[in-house]
């Protein structure tokens, strides 16, 4: 039982390293020398294999071992990472995500599988050499990357294995005490030198029962790289290890530098120090790092490698490379940083915390309620105090679970990459406002529909490049992710530089099909929402990736089942333009409580424009004709009354509520107008599902329910309506609605 | 305070025995049924299916919904569908609530979910103890409602009641709103 | 555990020095070096001595020397020395031996 839940926590860590991989995968693929990058890939492996070998999955580390070895000869810098190399790692992951589900479930691989990994170890074995194993790091015939200055490429003098390690702050709380470790080595051959390196930071602040130690040694030893690495076999993953073997390249040692916590040229005296440098190889490295533009004049060592920074400093550039790396170094301490800073907690405890939270909203307007109606001022006034601080409560429970968009995002990276091959097409994805948060539970559900929108818009949307070319367009294709705040919720556009939507093979087909009248008049944005409807779809050829007719209709229910909006912008010949709008949060709104007959109704207070009280002539204009002249604007009205079919005479005032949603305003017509209110959202479960116009229900301050009205829904009920309204609305499914 | 506003026999809240409570002989309770009267007739339902029964009281209306959906009620912070148990079967139910209608709140599972909802009804009777042998099949006619929400007919004092199906009675699909597009209704 | 010796402070320390101890051993230290200028440091009898130990001790000498205060390990089991040599300080060890 116990080993079942561990296994199943291993399953999830290793979807998480496969997802950190997959999207390191993606980005080395443009920055293919990113040390950071590598690691994380390397690392990802390694866990996985590692924890694997834990549980016996003799399966996972058979498979994983090769795929890591692989890793190992990129990371030390024998092999630069290509986009072919990415593609087979890519399909090396997904395979590695199958293997491991199956160990987890303790089933053994099907020879489908084993073919699979068979086939997809020979394809990385033919990119990385032929043989990726043991040895392979002092092979003199690897790959040899052309920017790499000769400089670089030359071996040290060194005859020791030179050993760097940090260890993580915990290893001695761990029980790994850097000791045994010293203790391990010096049973395989010389200790040279070791130099132990404290941190820097006041003692006073320091922990004994912390490892501060980093040590940088020199080892002569026989043994081969894997049995010096099994020293390192507990604490590979959480310490920062690197091992050059004897005579490494220099660009070893450049890599190196860059890994290590330190500045540069502590570093840099560190290693001459403790011989594994000569002062002259020092000179290569800080060479290769300027770019042999800053050669330092000669003398001491010392000097040297302190005026690689002055140097820069003084002539006021900086080597592109060294940026970078310091660039990547500091990324690297930050997200240490800030990953200090962070606590995982239990959605569900989140979810329990903002539930609470939402009936002490619920307690508290009714508290509220009571104290006004006792007309004490002082309670009134402590009461006022009080239900800001439950705003303010609310807010921050709220902002744990915002989520930013980014990871969501991501994952469009791969999506793209595959699709685009698939499809033959060059399509680079851009993506804005990665960092926009919005809830949690909105994230999760956004996916899917982005998935469909973001296909769909490469494979109808943007033309082959052959198309393109003759448009005189630029020969990829451009997909743009954008997600940003506006105004209580956040947007999100599907954006490509295709051919645009054609209004009318749209028009056509939606008269073929039904959906439209012929001699309908329609504006082009009416005709582009008609890709919305059910059962729409214009491809003429049906491809694996869409066209099957159940796209747009759905995505479009998905959103509006989350209280968003789906629009469409699109220009012929320049592209199309999918924006979504989502609310923020599903769990609490703003609200605005209005009256109707008996009943209560919220409207989300975002999408309250204004209140208007109707004059009498106005009303009996308003009867006629369902819209008013609102200061020279025509408004179109909803009676509720009406539409809800709600019985009970009016008390003779009339309110309009301006609403206003995507950019269309609309009066809804109600009897009373009862102020704002904070409204926890209580979703109406399965059986209302269907209804139109209600998007959800909330508990009043007095415990009575309340409906909260679908703004959108209604706003493009009266918008289809055109201002004419159908005063049948629904009324058909309402006969025997019994009100009392 | 809230006892006080208890009267003619109904307790505001009844907590029945519910699976999980290990006091429950399941055996002993699967032959309980509650009855309770609707319009005329009289029906029993599985007692372990219930969950609690309420006075009615401030059930919210729901625009434009099917007949049979009465509205929703606020259940310690929870919003629960209520149903019109008598347009569900196809009965005549009393014309107006009384104090002795009752909410009976049923333990529904959708699709591995557990929901609640609530069936109105004019009046609570008592619980009977139903043995198997006193269950009979649904007669093929002369039952006053559709034998498909029929689970048996249980005999109680030599008359028999309909013991209700909730199955079928609270089948989600039939009881949900079905959607409809409003562009089918413009054209 | 404390000898006075003029306005020198012997510190002899024995038994285990881990990471069971090395927190209050780092106490210990601070504590007294605040208020000396000499300190000796007797490591002689140490029994067991882990990297947390040595953390410790090395942390008393650089704030030591910081606050402009000596301090010297004037003793060391073999425990002691051999994690000191493990760590390519022996160094630290041996001169004040002699002194």
């Amino acid at each position: 039982m116990n080993l079942d839940s561990a296994q199943q926590g291993y399953l999830a860590e290793c979807n998480e390293l496969l997802v950190e991989m997959e999207s390191a995968l993606l980005q080395l693929e443009d920055d293919p020398k990113n040390s950071e990058l590598i690691n994380a890939v390397f690392r990802a492996a390694h866990t996985i294999k590692g924890t694997g070998g834990v549980f016996g999955f003799d399966d996972v580390v058979e498979f994983t071992h090769v795929v890591e070895n692989a890793l190992d000869t990129i990371r030390s810098g024998d092999l630069i990472i290509n986009s072919e190399l990415v593609a087979v790692f890519l399909s090396l992951r997904d395979q590695m995500e199958i293997v491991v589900e199956h160990a987890v479930n303790g089933e053994t691989l099907s020879s489908e599988v084993k073919r699979q990994n068979d086939d997809l170890l020979a394809a990385l074995l033919a990119l990385t050499g032929g043989e990726v194993d043991e040895g392979t790091q002092k092979d003199e015939s690897e790959v040899n990357n052309k920017d790499e200055s000769e400089e670089a490429g030359a071996c040290t003098s060194n005859d020791n294995w030179h050993l760097s390690i940090r260890f993580s702050k915990d290893a001695l709380r761990d029980g790994m005490d850097p000791l045994s470790i010293l203790r391990y080595l010096a049973g395989m051959g010389d200790l040279k030198q070791v130099v132990t390196i404290f941190s820097e930071d006041d003692s006073e602040e320091l922990s004994p029962i912390d490892c501060h130690i980093g040590l940088e040694i020199e080892l002569l030893s026989d043994e081969d790289k894997e049995a010096i690495e099994s020293a390192f076999e507990f604490i590979k993953d959480d310490c920062l290890v690197h091992i050059l073997p004897p005579r490494a390249k220099i660009k070893h040692y450049i890599n190196m530098i860059n890994a290590l916590p330190e500045e540069d040229k502590r570093i840099g005296e560190i290693l001459v120090s403790c011989g594994a440098l000569t002062k002259a190889e020092l000179e290569g490295v800080i060479d290769a790092q300027t770019e042999s533009s800053f050669t330092p004049v000669d003398g001491d060592v010392k000097t040297n490698s302190l005026k690689l920074g002055e140097l820069v400093e003084e002539n006021g550039m900086v080597p592109k490379e060294v940026v970078e790396a310091a660039a990547a170094k500091q990324q690297r301490v930050r997200s240490l940083n800030s990953s200090a800073k962070t606590i995982r907690v239990d959605s569900e405890k989140l979810d329990a915390l903002v539930n609470l939270v939402g009936e002490m909203v619920i307690a508290g307007a009714g508290t509220d309620l009571i104290a006004r109606r006792l007309g004490d001022d002082s309670l009134v006034e402590s009461m006022s105090v009080m239900s800001r601080l439950v705003e303010e409560i609310r807010d921050s429970a709220l902002r744990l679970r915002m989520v930013q968009i980014g990871e969501t995002f991501n994952r469009f990276n791969r999506v793209v990459r595959d699709v685009s091959s698939e499809l033959g097409k060059d399509i680079r994805l851009e993506i804005v406002g990665a960092e926009t948060e919005l809830d949690k539970t909105v994230v999760e559900k956004i996916g899917d529909p982005l998935m469909h929108l973001v296909r769909n818009a490469m494979d109808h949307g943007i033309e082959s490049a052959q198309d393109r070319a003759a448009a005189g367009k630029a020969e990829y294709g451009s997909l743009k992710l954008n997600a940003y705040h506006d105004s209580g919720s956040i947007v999100i556009e599907v954006e490509d530089d295709g051919a645009g939507l054609r209004r009318d093979v749209i028009l056509a087909k939606a008269e073929e099909k039904g959906i439209v009248s012929s001699g309908q008049v329609l504006t082009d944005q009416e005709i582009y929402r008609l890709i919305f409807e059910p059962g729409f779809s214009t491809a003429t050829e049906v491809t694996n990736l869409s066209g099957r007719g159940v796209g747009m209709d759905v995505v479009k229910r998905n959103i509006e089942a989350l209280r968003g909006l789906v629009d469409i912008e699109s220009e012929a010949g320049v592209g199309t333009k999918i924006i979504i709008r989502m609310p923020l949060t599903l769990a609490i709104i703003d609200g605005f409580l209005v009256g109707v007959g008996h009943s209560s109704y919220v409207i989300p207070l975002d999408m309250v424009f204004e209140c208007v009280e109707l004059s009498d002539a106005e009303r009996q204009q308003a009867r006629k004709q369902n819209y008013i002249n609102l200061r020279d604007e025509v408004l179109p009205l909803m009676r509720l009354r009406e539409n809800f079919n709600i019985n009970g005479e009016s008390n003779g005032r009339e309110n309009i509520v301006v609403v206003q949603c995507g950019g269309i305003k609309a009066g809804l017509i109600v009897d009373e107008l009862r102020g704002e209110f904070q409204t926890v959202i209580k979703p109406l479960g399965r059986i209302f599902q269907g209804l139109k116009g209600i998007s959800g229900s909330t508990i009043l301050g007095s415990g009575e329910v309340a409906v909260i009205l679908d703004v959108p829904g209604l706003v493009k009920q009266v918008a289809d309506a055109g201002g004419h309204l159908p005063s049948a609305g629904g009324v058909n499914k309402n006969e025997s609605n019994i009100v009392h | 305070m809230s006892e006080l506003m208890v009267d003619e026999g109904v307790p505001s809240r009844v907590v029945l025995p519910q699976d999980g409570d290990d006091v429950v002989d399941v055996t002993r309770e699967l032959d309980k049924y509650l009855t309770f009267r609707v319009g005329e007739s009289n029906f029993g339902i599985d007692l372990l299916r219930i969950k609690e029964i309420i006075e009615y009281a401030s059930v919210c209306d729901i625009p434009m919904v099917p007949s049979h959906i009465r509205g929703v009620i606020n259940l310690r912070g929870n919003v629960v569908p209520v149903i019109d148990l008598a347009q569900r079967i196809g009965v005549e139910g009393d014309a107006t609530e009384s104090k002795r209608s009752c909410i009976i709140i049923i333990d529904v599972l959708v699709q591995d979910e557990s929901m609640d909802i609530g069936l109105v009804v004019d009046a609570v009777n008592k619980v009977y103890e139903i043995g198997e042998e006193d269950v009979e099949h649904a007669p093929a006619f002369g039952a006053n409602i559709p034998t498909e929400f029929i689970k048996g007919m249980g005999r109680i004092e030599r008359k028999f009641v309909v013991l209700l199906e909730l199955a079928k009675v609270l089948d989600i699909d039939e009881i949900s709103i079905q959607e409809y597009s409003d562009l089918a209704e413009h054209s | 555990m404390n000898e006075i010796n003029n306005d020198r402070e012997v510190m002899s320390f024995e038994g285990d020095m881990t990471i069971y101890t090395a927190e209050s051993i780092k106490q210990d230290l601070f504590s007294e070096i605040s208020k000396k200028k000499h300190i000796d440091v007797d490591l002689s009898d140490v029994s067991e001595f882990d990297t947390a130990g040595f953390q410790a001790l090395i942390f008393g000498k650089k704030y030591a020397s910081d606050s402009g205060i000596e301090l010297r390990i004037c003793g060391a089991s073999e425990a002691v020395s051999e994690v000191f040599q493990l760590y390519g300080m022996s160094d630290v060890l041996e001169s004040h031996h002699e002194s």
